[in-house]
């Protein structure tokens, strides 16, 4: 255990990029762990109770991010919002790591058929640019924010399908999977134990990565209306909110995204810093 | 010879792709509850009776599930797509009257997104590790971080208000009339009528959309250049080059630049997937007239006919941009249309 | 006329390293006359590609020299970049163990030759004018075979056939048009040795040209490049791990360890009376087919730690007649017969 600790440290600091990176998602989550269980207790204000303050004020002191136009103030807003993203992100990348690295080094491993088939249905999803698809299929189930997760998480596994498909490919050749068939392990066997766990590393770099870029994804379709309504704090839909107070008033729209941005940035320096980290150690 | 057999089985396997692509539009367009003619016309399925009877008999929508698939895609190839409530005219029409003012827009944002990713690209290569190199890290760490909204506000904040410009949006100034749809590219057309005042205008709102989907995009090309071009440059057979003499200028170009071009099309291909995302929500701050602004349209007011019929229309356009992908690489890279 | 073309004085080399400094080339001095053919031999590590791309300024970015290297005279360490361009190529000229990726990948073969003789041209005219080279290589060769319509001009460079030509390329025609990925090792290093030569220098580095080829085509290719000797005024520094080659071709062998040059001397003296043990046990290990179920020998051991600073002889670990004086101070090179020098306390 410490020693796994250790491995998992000496990863997340292995420059001063990463740390910042490591740094920026750690605080991500521990707020969105926090603010879920805990909710509106641990927030300066109630999010959504209006007139807390005058309205349209600037950043200050006692508001650091302001307040918006029916006197709610900002900076609850924003913490509140931060679970929206973290869970949905979480569901998403799980389910497409999971469901996509499974079928995906079966795919590899096994060939045949299995292999035709799944290329077909991943070409299918890439020709359809992504935002269209989880529009087509949320308007399809209902707006609702469980319905957008599952639209996001429908159209989010193909690339890990076809990343642990590569990876089994590469593996499966490899001497050690020659041995482990000679030593007559089965099947789903030699499939867990070696060649996913295998690629693992790969797909999890891969996977910190794209946690930010479905931040961004969610963000943007509830920015267009398909998530959550007002009042509900939740970034996209509070910039969708304040869009027209842009020139006026631009910390109300602009803070959430710049907001987004810092977390979306703080996953690549990590992820950066981990392929990093796992290529030097493969070099060595 | 290889090269034509080559393109041939690539457009034959986008075609199959295509077919998946409407079949699982069919699929989705059965998930949903309800009578399918409502969901075809609308509310018009009521005020009509008759156009609902007509459609029920030519997709046979109460007919087993295999024979409507038949007629959706022979209704498909006969460019048949349906009637899009939300606009209050077929489908068809309303995709031909948006696609042009997205493509034009795309390609002019594609256009600004290679010509800066490359020459920030190569000048990042050339000055690698100081503050160019820098500045195009942190412009790439922005621009893919930015979620699809932050660079068009920032923009329409920054270049329509703050420093009054250009227009904050519409495809072309209020009181100049359109010129005559010859090709259907706005562009085009007011050139060809000679009508410059229209391709001024149209010229004036375009910038701030095509710049705000470059602004996003353009970091990756940079990055994915210089890195090919210093991998490259420290390969093998740029030393065995040095060693005949050859000039570093030359090296840097017919060298270095050239093998990271099959690089540079794949990327370009991806931006184009990525670009087509951004543009909906370009379209929609600037509100854009464009397929993506219709897309979205359909989307929140559930035009099935509308949204389906834009998806197809996406997905041909992405199997398009993989094609036309695919002969450039032929173009530059022999190894791969001579296997 | 100067008798000595190429002299290395006392160069070092160094990589720099994540674990620290490597010591690849080790106050290494040699002398090349014209057209010698000189084979410097030794197992990998031994600083002798280092040594051959350090002649060139090819090391890369982490590599610095401290030393002089003299060609004709004058003194070329630390030349800038664009006097470097003038000078590879038309003086000095090197082909690589690996043919394949010596070319770029995506242009024929024919158009890089072109582009080789293109962009030396200047070079190239005032040098053969200089030493008189055979007129034929100037003549036209008449229309070929090809389509005159699809091909771009300067494939049809008469010179580039004729090289190739002169490395026994029996149909450059068809050769110039195919991309590198298309033709055999054998054929790739002819069209590399033509590339190097028609460039006219006067010394070609040959970094293990023939270790990656099958023995029959190896063959082919050493008795090629000495005959080109003769025909080119070239002198060859060949770098090689196999002493077999070195016997086959070169005039002098220079034997390297560690880094170190531990042998020198012509190639029948070196042979027939090996002065270090090393030498000796190399070879040793040459299987003679006159004893037919005689065991093969080996050398045991590695070479040491590039990394570490070894006190007195580099080879004392292996070494067979290993005394107390070989590990306490730096060996001497020193000439043990006319022309012949060994560094080893045997011949103190």
């Amino acid at each position: 255990m410490n020693n796994r600790l250790n491995e998992f440290w000496r990863l997340v600091t292995f420059n001063r990029e990463t740390k910042v990176g490591f740094t920026i998602v750690a605080a991500f989550m521990a707020t969105a762990i926090v603010e879920g269980i805990l909710g509106n207790l641990i927030l300066p204000y109630d999010p959504i109770r209006t007139f807390v303050a005058a309205p349209f004020s600037p950043p200050s002191l006692g508001h650091p991010f302001g307040t918006e136009e029916l006197g709610r103030d900002m900076l609850s807003r924003v913490i509140a919002g931060t679970t929206n993203d973290a869970i949905v992100s979480i569901v998403v990348i799980v389910f497409a790591f999971v469901l996509g690295g499974l079928l995906g080094s079966m795919a590899g491993y096994r060939g045949g058929w299995i292999d035709e088939v799944l290329m077909r249905i991943t070409d299918v999803f890439f020709v359809i640019p992504g935002l269209i698809l989880a529009m087509v299929i949320v308007t399809v189930l209902g707006p609702s924010i469980l319905n957008l997760t599952i639209a996001i998480a429908v159209l989010w596994w193909p690339p890990y399908a076809r990343l642990a498909r590569s990876e089994a490919l590469r593996i499966a050749s490899a001497n050690f999977v020659e041995s482990a068939k000679l030593s007559g392990l089965s099947t789903p066997r030699i499939m867990f134990r070696h060649i996913f766990r295998t690629a693992m590393p790969t797909l999890l770099v891969y996977a910190t990565l794209d946690i930010g870029t479905v931040v961004l994804t969610y963000s943007g379709l509830a920015y267009l209306g398909f998530s959550v309504s007002p009042p509900a704090p939740d970034w996209g839909v509070m910039v969708a909110q304040y869009e027209e107070y842009l020139f006026f008033d631009p910390w109300l729209p602009l803070i959430p995204a710049v907001v987004i941005v810092t977390v979306v940035i703080g996953f690549s320096l990590l992820g950066d810093g981990l392929k990093a980290a796992m290529q030097q150690q493969r070099g060595r | 010879m290889g090269l034509a057999t080559f393109l041939l089985r690539r457009i034959i396997a986008g075609a199959f792709v295509l077919l998946g692509v409407v079949a699982l539009t069919f699929v989705l367009s059965h998930l949903i509850p309800g009578d399918p003619v409502v969901l075809w016309l609308g509310r018009t399925a009521e005020t009509q009776p008759t156009l609902a009877a007509i459609y029920v008999k030519m997709y046979h929508l109460h007919d087993p599930l295999y024979v409507q698939f038949f007629y959706y895609v022979n209704g498909l190839l006969h460019f048949q797509l349906g009637f899009s409530p939300s606009r209050g005219e077929p489908v068809l029409q309303a995709i031909t009257e948006s696609l042009p003012v997205t493509l034009q827009l795309v390609f002019l944002s594609m256009v600004l997104t290679t010509i800066l990713g490359i020459l920030s690209g190569i000048l990042s290569a050339i000055y690698e590790g100081r503050l160019p190199d820098k500045v195009s890290r942190g412009v790439y760490l922005f621009g893919t971080a930015s979620p699809p909204f932050l660079i068009p506000l920032l923009l329409v904040l920054a270049l329509t208000y703050l420093i009054p410009v250009l227009p904050s949006g519409g495809l072309i100034n209020e009181l100049i009339p359109l010129p005559s749809a010859i090709t259907g590219f706005s562009l085009l057309d007011s050139v060809i009528v000679g009508d410059w005042s229209a391709f001024g205008s149209l010229v004036q709102h375009m910038i701030l959309p095509a710049l705000a989907l470059s602004l996003a995009s353009y970091g990756i090309v940079t990055r994915v250049l210089r890195s090919s071009i210093l991998e490259v440059m420290g390969s093998n057979f740029v030393r065995a080059a040095r060693a005949r003499g050859i000039p570093e200028r030359r090296i840097m170009y017919n060298y270095a630049f050239k093998n990271s071009l099959v690089e540079l099309i794949t990327l370009l291909t991806l931006i184009f997937n990525f670009t087509l995302t951004g543009d909906v929500f370009v379209e929609q701050i600037f509100s854009y007239p464009g397929l993506g602004r219709y897309a979205l349209q359909t989307a929140l007011s559930s035009d099935y006919p509308g949204l389906f019929g834009t998806t197809l229309v996406y997905a041909l356009f992405v199997v398009a941009a993989n094609l036309a992908a695919d002969v450039l690489y032929a173009v530059v890279d022999p190894r791969i249309s001579l296997y | 006329m100067m008798e000595e073309l190429l002299k290395v004085e006392n160069l070092w080399v160094r990589y720099e390293s994540p674990g620290g400094k490597i010591h690849a080339v080790n106050d290494v001095s040699l002398n090349l006359k014209e057209k010698e053919f000189v084979a410097v031999v030794g197992e990998s590590g031994a600083g002798k590609s280092t040594l051959a791309l350090a002649v060139l300024g090819l090391l890369p970015t982490n590599g610095s020299t401290t030393g002089n290297i003299f060609y004709e005279g004058k003194e070329i360490t630390g030349l800038g970049r664009t006097e470097w361009e003038k000078f590879r190529g038309t003086e000095i000229g090197m082909i690589f163990q690996e043919p394949l990726s010596s070319l770029n990948p995506i242009e024929n073969v024919g158009k890089q030759m072109s582009e080789a003789l293109e962009v030396n041209k200047s070079r190239i005219v005032a040098k053969t004018r200089l030493y008189d080279y055979s007129p034929a290589s100037r003549v036209m060769l008449g229309q070929s075979r090809l389509s005159l319509m699809r091909r771009p001009r300067r494939v049809r460079n008469p010179e580039v056939l004729e090289w190739l030509k002169k490395v026994r390329i029996s149909d450059p025609e068809s050769v110039v048009e195919r991309y590198p990925f298309q033709l055999s090792g054998g054929m790739m290093q002819r069209v590399m040795i033509a590339m190097a030569l028609s460039l006219r220098p006067s010394l070609l580095l040959a970094d293990e040209p023939t270790t990656a080829l099958d023995v029959t085509t190896q063959a082919q290719i050493l008795k090629l490049m000495k005959g080109l000797v003769e025909e080119q005024n070239t002198a060859i520094l060949l770098v090689t791990h196999d002493l077999g080659v070195a016997a086959q071709v070169a005039d002098r062998v220079i034997v390297m360890y560690a880094g170190d040059v531990i042998e020198d001397g012509l190639v029948g003296d070196v042979f027939s009376n090996p002065l270090h043990p090393y030498t000796k046990a190399l070879l040793r290990c040459y299987p003679r087919s006159a004893k037919a179920r005689e065991r093969l020998e080996t050398l045991g051991g590695v070479i040491p730690d590039l990394k570490q600073e070894i006190r007195g002889c580099k080879f004392a670990e292996r070494c067979e007649y290993v005394k107390d004086g070989c590990r306490a101070e730096q060996v001497r090179l020193v000439e043990v017969e006319k022309n012949h020098f060994a560094r080893c306390t045997l011949h103190y």
